[in-house]
């Protein structure tokens, strides 16, 4: 049984987040943590110590572990970047809708929800996602290069899929998107990137509105029907699951999971494939491999590279122990280079045919718009590098905007030329 | 070698409906229309075709047999036919309750699908 770890010394804290070296790979020092100490006390940039777990076996075992917290609101829960104690609380707000809940809430609320979500109901929405990509490499062959792909491709996919999945009115396509890019352009200054997302917020609040008087048929508007049914439904005890401002909550966690994690995924992956031609090739002539080096992608950038967690009670893992009430990172990054599970894990191999990274999480809050994201990869990819096979950068690889101060790793901007 | 076959339990009051189960065995798995819950598909043991390299899990070892044919051992049709009667796939969720005796399944398929499935729905029990 290992003793009970005493923190070390405050000086000798490692700074989290830790510095890139090579922009596709983690922190070069996870590698040495998982081999030498695999679950390692740092500093976060809010002031608060959390332990980085850094083996795949570690990550995936505490994210089973019941006595683990996905509480937002715990005043230990980790935090990546320092945040206004408005942050805190719109943090908050959209992890009450669910993906700060433990089980059994949990359980009950994403019930309501994978319907939405199924392998067979996603594929319904594959000729949507097609017609758009459609439509945008129209659009960039008809235009000027070099091109941002950013703006003209990784973001407005999957915008125009969200707006699809909510129900949001073509009429309001434009408003919507607009707002959902600006909200996440760096490039933007503060005060206009949180103006559009108060704007985006209060949209939503009007059309859940709407949608409660009139319920559609689209994600919102079915789980307005399911909900009161669940709510007069007398084995559910007369709870109504998602209430007006948890359905809000949710259409924005839905926004902020779905739009941006799927544009950075989009733009490293192209950028990946742009530089290791030799992998690029091989799903191109070969059109059945392009499910598997999508998982390949989402592996190699893991463009999550950690996710907070509280431990509820003591926890033995990786040779210490964990303290009830201390934060956890939980490493998805460093987990998806884990050697032990991953041969040769620092190289892009599109026919490695792996599945078991943890890119998605792994648990019960595995990402429940996994298989949308995997259909916008398969999609864009498919179509973009068939239809312009001469795609290149536009300028060197080190010259790229890499958002090395988000916690969602990714691309500012993407120039590209053929 | 002949190729081992296990039965793959599912517990659908654990499952969140991820659909990892359905992506690297499609042949075995499916999600119900209703609740999104996992289904074992009833017939998966007689339609367990070679899965191809890639579609499983690195961790699974490659399969040392092409085909199930032969290897399967003798059961009674009868039974399973009884305990899964032929359904379309969204109503079969339904009839089977939870750790409900599932299909004999491709060992190695079953592990990967045990290994991926992230709310640890499924398990592994000897035939």
């Amino acid at each position: 049984m290992p003793q009970p770890t005493p923190a070390p010394a405050e000086t000798e804290l490692p700074r989290f987040p830790l510095a890139r070296g090579c922009p596709f790979d983690p922190p070069a020092e996870y590698a040495a943590m998982r081999a030498d100490q695999p679950v390692t006390r740092v500093r976060m940039p809010s002031g608060q110590d959390a332990w980085l777990v850094t083996r795949h076996e570690d990550v995936r075992r505490l994210l089973t572990d019941p006595r683990v917290s996905a509480d937002r609101e715990h005043p230990n829960l980790p935090l990546t970047e320092a945040v206004t104690p408005a942050g805190r609380r719109a943090i908050a707000a959209v992890g009450r809708s669910l993906i700060g809940l433990d089980p059994p809430e949990h359980g009950a609320r994403r019930g309501m929800l994978i319907t939405e979500f199924t392998v067979r109901r996603i594929n319904t929405l594959r000729p949507y996602v097609q017609g758009v990509v459609d439509g945008l490499v129209d659009d960039l062959l008809a235009g000027p290069r070099p091109v941002d792909l950013v703006a003209a491709l990784c973001l407005p996919v999957p915008s125009m899929v969200l707006c699809e999945l909510l129900g949001v009115p073509y009429a309001d396509r434009e408003f919507f998107q607009h707002r959902a890019t600006v909200q996440v352009r760096r490039g933007v200054a503060p005060e206009e990137r949180q103006k559009a997302g108060a704007e985006l917020r209060s949209y939503l609040d009007r059309l859940i509105t709407e949608k409660e008087a009139n319920p559609s048929d689209d994600l919102l508007g079915r789980l307005i029907v399911r909900n009161r049914e669940a709510a007069t439904d007398d084995d559910g005890g007369g709870a109504s699951p998602f209430d007006h401002d948890l359905l809000v909550g949710l259409a924005m966690l839905l926004m902020a999971a779905g739009h941006e994690s799927t544009a950075n995924m989009i733009s490293l992956g192209v950028a990946g494939l742009l530089e290791n031609p030799d992998q690029l090739s091989a799903i191109m002539s070969d059109p059945a491999a392009i499910p598997m080096a999508m998982e390949e992608l989402l592996r190699y950038f893991a463009i999550v590279d950690t996710m907070p967690r509280v431990a509820k009670a003591d926890i033995e893992v990786g040779g210490v122990s964990v303290p009830a009430g201390d934060g956890l990172l939980i490493g998805f990054a460093s987990a998806n280079r884990d050697e032990s599970v991953f041969p040769n894990p620092d190289t892009l191999d599109v026919r490695r045919g792996a599945r078991h990274h943890v890119a998605f999480g792994y648990g019960v809050h595995q990402c429940i718009g996994q298989n949308l994201a995997r259909a916008e990869m398969e999609i864009v990819f498919r179509t973009l590098f068939a239809r312009i096979p001469g795609l290149k950068l536009a300028v060197p690889l080190h010259e790229l905007p890499f958002k090395d101060d988000s916690s969602v790793y990714g691309l500012d901007r993407l120039p590209v030329t053929w | 070698m002949s190729r081992n076959l296990v039965r793959v339990l599912a517990d659908r009051d654990r499952c969140v409906g991820a659909g990892q189960c359905v992506l690297s065995a499609p042949d075995v798995f499916d999600q119900s229309d209703q609740d999104g819950r996992v289904l074992i598909l009833p017939h998966a043991a007689a339609i367990v075709p070679p899965q191809s390299e890639g579609s499983l899990g690195a961790t699974v070892p490659p399969d040392s047999e092409g085909l199930l044919g032969a290897a399967a051992p003798p059961r009674s049709k009868g039974l399973l036919d009884a305990t899964f009667p032929s359904h379309p796939k969204g109503l079969l969720g339904a009839t089977v309750p939870p750790d409900s005796e599932g299909p004999l399944v491709d060992e190695a398929i079953a592990r990967a699908a045990v290994d991926l499935c992230p709310s640890r729905a499924l398990s592994l029990a000897r035939p």
